[in-house]
């Protein structure tokens, strides 16, 4: 009979379910998998020890030398920095991969000279995701504003005194309460922004507050001192 | 049905049978999908405890953390209060430094919502500066004055109330079972979660571990939320401390120095910007946006765009007196064509350009195909720190891409310098003996309280690494240690 080949049967209910389950398993080793996977790139030169930064002519070709001399995670995994916006669209990258750049095979001049990875590295990195969640989207001096918004907390007594204090302050950011933060993808332009932040550029004259008057904010917030309004985002002491 | 079951095929028991048969599998179904459902709830709620006695542990740990370095700081303020020479005291006032910052910084990190508890915040921060301050004239063999040693005791006993304060919200926390967790993620008490605390009625407020005969100032009322803004009040009320520290109140009044000539009008403040650009066509970029801005130095802020390149400039002009303060471009630098060397010649010819004279290129770093560089004016031999300003040269095409004089334009001045009283080579025996001097040069620099010093900047080498030791010209007291970082086409000091 015709009818039954369309009669809805529990057995198919089960078999699907059987395979959305062996699905999610599979999606899950696979993340897994690919969070571990280590991508595979040419010798490692003389004479670089571990824990150095290689820098590769080419963006894709950069790498962390792992604790055992081997490959690490590439640059652009490692670090998520995404190809330039705009620039004609070519695929060239932020610049921290254009360093010192050094062909493969050779040795690195830098950082592994030094033997250590420069200590500011680490905070511009933090500062930077945190422009890139709170200020996509805004002009230039809006984003380096906004690092420097963070700079200025670290200066002020009523503030904590280090960048990740300041940061991840309870309630202070948006992006780290809903967890924007740490799924942005860096762009260069946000690395820059937070470098020139770092460099002592401040375009907010002090600020120790910024938020977007288009949004819902405390009515305390605009009883202090405002500086100034770049793109969307008003700047106050 | 049941007899229809039994019968011989017939169009009835066929249905029936259908029927039937979905009817268990679907039965058998439900039950599939509702184990499932119980299964993943579980996973779900023990994975949300988990998480949640995790958070838990953390906030407990600041809360805790904070209530120790408040009787610390205590203790230590009190004990360099009664130290009877200088040099004990400044050992104990920089550990009030220590414990107070260390408490800013738990406080800082408690979830407190809804709340501004920045006077208490500021006065922890400030009692370490300040308690660091008289350190400081410690190992210069000063002794503190009266009134200064009457400001430590008033902020002892400020510390006093602040940890009774606290002593008494952990007690009453214990005794309700607060969770500052329940601050982050609130559960309905539908679903067993704890309502927030609130405040004690009056005459019922928790006993304090004050000691007998001490009076315990505002019982705090319970829950953490209230008990903090009882604090924080209390805190705003304090009277403002000017000292020679960072966080010395007088320093967030400071006007910039720099600032000269009469007021200027927008037109003005955009040719003055179009005058700056360090760009091959002018004309090329267009004025897309001007806005005003307030602040220490106000200004207006002037933003070109080249429609061509996408390129973006913003010229901060000062309102007052029309000088540039800061400018950005938003241009990445392609590969490099010249090297450091021709980006500071090029640094100080741009500069030279627009009005500073004798800028001599100091810490500089390479960033990409960006070269950032500061420059200090050369005064008589004297390098002037102060008035630092930050040239951006692009490694590219070599044009410059940023210039910030902020820095400049709050410290700048005509300044009489004084005659080292100190020649440079007893400067040098001054530093410590483990580094190999390399360079000595007179210096005026800033010190974190503001105060401006002239010094003897002696470069010297300890294994591989280099240092800046800053020594008082007049006085030969060590003033500042920097050590330098090397870093891609450059260093740095830190």
């Amino acid at each position: 009979m015709a009818p039954s080949s369309r009669r809805w049967r529990p057995s198919w209910f089960l078999g699907w379910l059987l395979v959305l389950v062996a699905a999610l398993t599979w999606l899950g080793t696979g993340i897994g998998e690919a969070i571990a996977d280590p991508v595979q790139e040419p010798a490692i030169p003389a004479g670089v020890q571990a824990g150095h930064l290689v820098f590769g002519s080419t963006p894709e070709m950069g790498y962390w030398v792992r604790r055992d001399l081997r490959i690490g995670r590439s640059l652009v995994s490692a670090l998520g920095l995404a190809p330039f916006p705009g620039a004609g669209g070519s695929r060239k990258m932020g610049p921290l991969i254009e360093v010192q750049a050094a062909a493969p095979g050779e040795e690195p001049s830098w950082p592994a000279q030094a033997g250590v990875v420069g200590p500011w590295i680490d905070n511009e990195w933090l500062l930077a995701r945190l422009v890139e969640a709170e200020a996509e989207g805004e002009p230039y001096p809006g984003r380096v504003g906004v690092a420097a918004v963070i700079l200025n907390r670290v200066k002020s007594p009523a503030f904590p005194s280090t960048i990740p204090e300041v940061i991840y302050q309870p309630f202070a950011f948006e992006s780290v309460m809903n967890g924007r933060i740490w799924e942005v993808t860096l762009s260069a332009d946000a690395l820059n922004a937070a470098r020139d932040a770092l460099n002592g550029w401040d375009p907010t004259y002090g600020s120790l507050f910024f938020w977007n008057p288009a949004k819902p904010v405390s009515a305390w917030i605009w009883t202090r001192t405002l500086i100034t309004q770049i793109g969307s985002h008003v700047f106050a002491l | 049905m049941g007899a229809q079951r039994d019968g011989p095929n017939g169009g009835g028991f066929r249905l029936a049978g259908k029927w039937a048969d979905w009817r268990n599998w679907a039965i058998v179904g439900l039950v599939v999908i509702a184990l499932l459902l119980v299964g993943w709830g579980w996973q779900q709620s023990q994975a949300k405890s988990t998480l949640g006695y995790a958070l838990e542990a953390s906030y407990q740990r600041d809360f805790h953390n904070l209530i120790n370095y408040v009787d610390q700081s205590q203790t230590l303020l009190g004990k360099g209060l009664v130290s009877s020479t200088p040099e004990r005291r400044s050992l104990y006032l920089s550990q009030v430094w220590n414990r107070s910052l260390d408490a800013q910084s738990a406080l800082s990190q408690l979830p407190v919502k809804e709340l501004n508890l920045s006077a208490t915040r500021k006065f922890l921060a400030q009692v370490g500066d300040y308690s660091y301050s008289l350190a400081e004239l410690g190992i210069r063999g000063q002794e503190v004055t009266a009134s200064q040693r009457s400001e430590l005791a008033r902020l002892q006993g400020e510390m006093k109330k602040l940890s009774q304060s606290l002593h008494a919200m952990d007690q009453d926390m214990v005794a309700k079972g607060y969770r500052w967790s329940a601050n982050v993620a609130p559960v309905s008490p539908l679903f067993g979660g704890r309502g927030r605390l609130t405040p004690m009625p009056p005459g019922q407020s928790v006993p304090t571990q004050a000691p007998a005969g001490e009076k315990v100032p505002n019982p705090p009322p319970a829950g953490s939320d209230e008990s903090f803004q009882n604090i924080d009040q209390r805190m705003q009320e304090l009277p403002s401390l000017v000292y020679d520290g960072p966080f010395s109140d007088h320093l967030e009044r400071r006007a910039p120095l720099g600032l000269t000539g009469p007021e200027i009008n927008q037109s003005q403040a955009e040719d003055a910007a179009r005058r700056f650009l360090d760009v091959a066509n002018p004309a090329a970029y267009r004025i897309t946006e001007v806005r005003r801005v307030e602040g220490k130095i106000p200004a207006f802020a002037v933003t070109f765009t080249d429609m061509g390149r996408g390129e973006t400039i913003g010229v901060d002009v000062a309102r007052k007196g029309g000088q540039v303060v800061w400018a950005l471009s938003n241009r990445p630098a392609g590969r490099a064509s010249i090297d450091t060397a021709e980006a500071q010649r090029r640094a100080q010819a741009f500069l030279a350009a627009r009005g500073f004279k004798n800028m001599q290129p100091t810490f500089s770093m390479r960033q990409g195909n960006l070269q950032v560089i500061s420059l200090v004016p050369k005064e008589n031999g004297v390098m002037l720190y102060p008035d630092l300003i930050k040239v951006k040269v692009a490694l590219d095409d070599g044009r410059v891409v940023g210039f910030d004089a902020q820095g400049y334009l709050m410290a700048h001045h005509a300044r009489s310098l004084p005659a080292p009283k100190l020649a440079a080579a007893q400067a040098q025996k001054r530093v410590s003996d483990g580094l190999k001097p390399e360079q000595v040069r007179l210096a005026l620099i800033p010190l974190e309280s503001g105060k401006e010093v002239l010094a003897y900047e002696v470069r010297a080498r300890k294994d591989s690494d280099t240092y800046l030791v800053y020594i008082n010209a007049q006085t030969g007291f060590e003033e500042l240690i920097l050590q330098v970082i090397p870093g891609p086409g450059g260093e740095l000091a830190m």
